[in-house]
């Protein structure tokens, strides 16, 4: 404690030093400031007054403010668009991210379904567990989901993924599908997932 | 100032991403993925087609499928990597006027890096119609 006393000097010139630093942190403002204090106490004696000097270094400096100026406000408007963008963005992430979470849901359901349908095909499936696979369907139906995917259709990636090709007996027939392996579905516009088909391919 | 886009051209799947609020964020593409296979094709209407759409339908047009183009870029025809790469791919290729690469995509020929390019274009195309702007 009675130590300290000596440390106030240097604790003072610790503060001063600091309050340097903090000056040097801001100096473009702080030379800006000097600029327009020094012109009127030192111009004067130094070039006699003389004020085409003293014009010529105010509109230096108008300049100089002006491009600040700008260059703030193109930040400043640059943030606002980037504002409205993150709003419009966030938007429509919302809606995607709906649908995303419907397509996440399908998806891990398609697989039970397909399975029933196939065993549909086959005849293996008793009244009561029709009816089920008809209340699935239905609830798809109410979801908005689509089938894709039927023989004759001319193939489009967009929709199908080729497994494989058949030989077709017609020029007209080539590039359609010949099979189909596995439904597709869709949701809207949005595939959840493409028909799985062989492609029809004509040898010339 | 425009958003810098980055993108991962890979040999079998590439990606892309922006910097957002300081933190990068990895672009779903118009097919709703965040990986792009590096596939180009030309389908048999004619128009090109990348990524998930050309790997979807690869097996109806091989010929006419580029896969795995990155390997191929910045090599001499006849390199041994090449040939052995050349085996492996039912594309055809030959020897450019260069001593390069030139792969045949629907009767024409293209550099590596043109269809490299391709892959490029599209990541970048959606990834405008994503955020709503020109990526330049």
């Amino acid at each position: 404690m009675v130590g300290r006393a000596s440390d106030i000097p240097r604790l003072r010139r610790g503060i001063r030093f600091d309050h340097e630093a903090c000056f040097g942190h801001n100096r473009n403002m702080d030379e800006q400031e000097d600029i327009d204090i020094a012109p009127d106490e030192e111009a004067s004696p130094a070039f006699g007054g003389s004020p085409e000097a003293k014009v010529a270094k105010m509109r230096e400096e108008i300049m100089g403010l002006r491009k600040e100026k700008q260059e703030y406000m193109d930040g400043w408007q640059r943030a606002k668009a980037d504002y409205v963008n993150a709003l419009k963005r966030f938007d429509q992430e919302r809606v995607h991210e709906r649908v995303r979470g419907v397509v996440k849901a399908v998806e891990l359901l398609l697989p039970a379904f397909d399975s029933l349908e196939r065993a549909k095909e086959l005849g293996e499936v008793p009244k009561s567990f029709a009816g089920i696979a008809r209340q699935l369907e239905g609830a798809f139906t109410t979801l908005g989901l689509t089938p894709v995917g039927s023989v004759g259709e001319v193939f489009d990636p967009a929709l199908h993924e080729a497994l494989g090709t058949d030989a077709a007996e017609s020029e007209a027939q080539d590039d359609t599908v010949s099979a189909v392996l596995e439904r597709g579905w869709r949701l809207g516009e949005a595939l959840v997932r493409p028909a799985k088909v062989r492609v029809a391919h004509f040898e010339k | 100032m425009a958003k810098i886009l980055g993108i991962d051209l890979g040999t079998t799947n590439s990606a892309m991403a922006i910097v957002e609020g300081g933190e990068p964020r990895v672009l779903e593409n118009a097919e709703g993925s965040r990986t792009t296979p590096s596939i180009v094709a030309i389908g048999k209407s004619g128009e090109r087609v990348v990524g998930t759409l050309a790997k979807r339908q690869s097996v109806t047009n091989p010929l006419n499928t580029i896969y795995q183009i990155k390997r191929f870029i910045g090599h001499s025809f006849g390199e041994q990597a090449v040939e052995k790469d050349r085996k492996a791919v039912p594309f055809e290729m030959h020897k450019a006027d260069n001593g390069g690469i030139e792969v045949k995509m629907s009767d024409k020929w293209y550099r590596p890096e043109e269809i490299s390019a391709m892959i490029l274009g599209k990541l970048k195309a959606d990834a405008e119609a994503k955020l709503g702007e020109k990526i330049t």
